[in-house]
């Protein structure tokens, strides 16, 4: 006690690191529960960065209107909307398809949750940004309100990006599939009969096996979403094989993937809900 | 070591800390090099090592929560590596003489340090697949990124310290 009194910041420093280190400790084992203060405070949070982030942007573009053609740019925008558009569309074909036909026979053999029945995309802009780099987290700009639950599946036109770990009224967070600390089944695109698992290397790209060892994979091969494990659904692009590695020391095929998606500086997300 | 003392306004350093928070969490897609300074962490350095009222460490925890709520996975991390990056600062302030910008450039190299092996170490221990290697590939970005933000801060809030910085014969009162 006459410690503490001698040294009263030291104790309350001390104090406060380990209420905080409880803290985190609490919100790992309570993660995906019903939080309402917390969610309170989220959304708070995100109205106060809603408009700064639409801001941003804005300057941004025009920054970057500056340096090129107006014309050129607006005709750029529009095509970047075109492709955008046509990529959702594509995303859902793949889905109505890949579901309908290859995993019905999968889900019925194997009895997973590969079919959930149809999904529609809403569209959402990204609001703000985990700061450390190393990890990528991000804030979307919709939440409940607009159907978006745990676990929604996070796309973009150039495939998956990852899931919705916490959900308030009007935003929600998202961590990408690199960080993810569930393990994603993949399915070769060429062949649909070889599946396998995959999971974040550790430097922002995925490693993962297939369950078939004899399985015919090369370099260069697109993978997607096998909708085994119940989280991701069927038929979302992953990447593509960067390499493949037939002698693993447990007798798997082993291959590294390149994610699709350049985590780095997404701005515009869809969520399947 | 002679130490100038200077009343910092809350009014004025919870704005400062504002614009950071916003610019942090809202521009980090401008990560051109793979990369973005944390600008909250970096104000509470400068503010913890100029002033010795607790601005610093106050707002930083305040901003810390604030960060929690808008990107973080797990709430209290961020303000968690916030007071851990502190601690350095707090036994190492008065041993430096704080009109000079080099200890506190110092002192954002051990608090980025601190933050960026803290911020691995909580999410390995839950099951993270990040390596340890890809925080050290940005590490040495991000620690010049932030040690030059400390600088430019300090260079401009050096100023409330010391209202006349050239004239060597002026204590503003206070020695």
């Amino acid at each position: 006690m006459r410690w503490i009194q001698n040294h009263f910041k030291i104790s309350i420093i001390v104090a406060v690191v380990l209420l905080l280190a409880i803290i985190v400790f609490a919100s790992y084992q309570l993660q995906g529960k019903n939080n309402p203060i917390g969610n309170v405070a989220s959304m708070v949070v995100s109205a106060i960065e809603k408009p700064f982030s639409s801001g941003t942007k804005f300057l941004s573009g025009k920054v970057g209107g500056l340096l090129t053609d107006d014309d050129l740019e607006a005709e750029n925008e529009r095509l970047r909307e075109e492709v955008s558009n046509l990529e959702t569309e594509l995303i859902k074909h793949r889905l109505d398809e890949t579901e309908l036909t290859e995993l019905k026979q999968l889900q019925e053999s194997l009895g997973t949750d590969a079919l959930r029945g149809s999904y529609s995309l809403v569209a959402a802009n990204v609001l703000a940004y985990e700061g450390s780099d190393a990890f990528q987290f991000f804030t979307i700009d919709i939440g409940t309100d607009e159907g978006v639950k745990r676990d929604s599946i996070v796309v973009n036109g150039d495939g998956l990006i990852g899931r919705v770990i916490e959900v308030n009224k009007v935003s929600a967070k998202v961590v990408s599939i690199v960080d993810e600390t569930n393990k994603v089944g993949f399915q070769l695109y060429r062949d649909l009969q070889f599946i396998g698992v995959c999971e974040g290397d550790g430097k922002g790209k995925l490693s993962g096996y297939f369950l078939d060892q004899d399985a015919k994979v090369r370099k260069g091969d697109k993978l997607i979403t096998s909708g085994i494990g119940g989280v991701y659904p069927a038929g979302l692009v992953v990447g593509k094989v960067s390499k493949v590695d037939r002698a693993d020391k447990d007798g798997l095929l082993t291959v590294k993937i390149e994610p699709e998606v350049y985590f780095k500086g997404i701005k515009k997300v869809a969520v399947l809900v | 070591m002679m130490r100038r003392h200077s009343k910092m306004k809350y009014y004025i350093a919870a704005p400062i800390f504002l614009v950071g928070f916003l610019i942090q969490t809202t521009l980090s897609f401008v990560n051109i090099l793979g990369f973005f300074p944390n600008i909250v962490l970096c104000l509470m350095v400068v503010f913890s090592f100029l002033y010795d009222e607790n601005y610093g460490i106050i707002l930083g925890i305040i901003f810390g929560v604030l960060l929690d709520l808008s990107t973080q996975q797990y709430f209290g991390t961020m303000t968690l590596l916030i007071v851990l990056s502190y601690v350095p600062i707090f036994f190492l302030r008065h041993v430096f003489n704080n009109e000079k910008v080099l200890p506190d450039m110092l002192m954002s190299v051990i608090a980025t340090l601190i933050y960026a092996f803290g911020g691995w170490t909580i999410h390995h221990i839950f099951g993270s697949p990040v390596s340890i290697g890809s925080v050290i590939d940005i590490l040495p970005a991000l620690v010049i990124s932030n040690a030059i933000i400390v600088c430019v801060m300090h260079l401009i809030l050096v100023r409330t310290i010391i209202r006349h910085r050239k004239d060597r014969s002026y204590y503003g009162g206070v020695v």
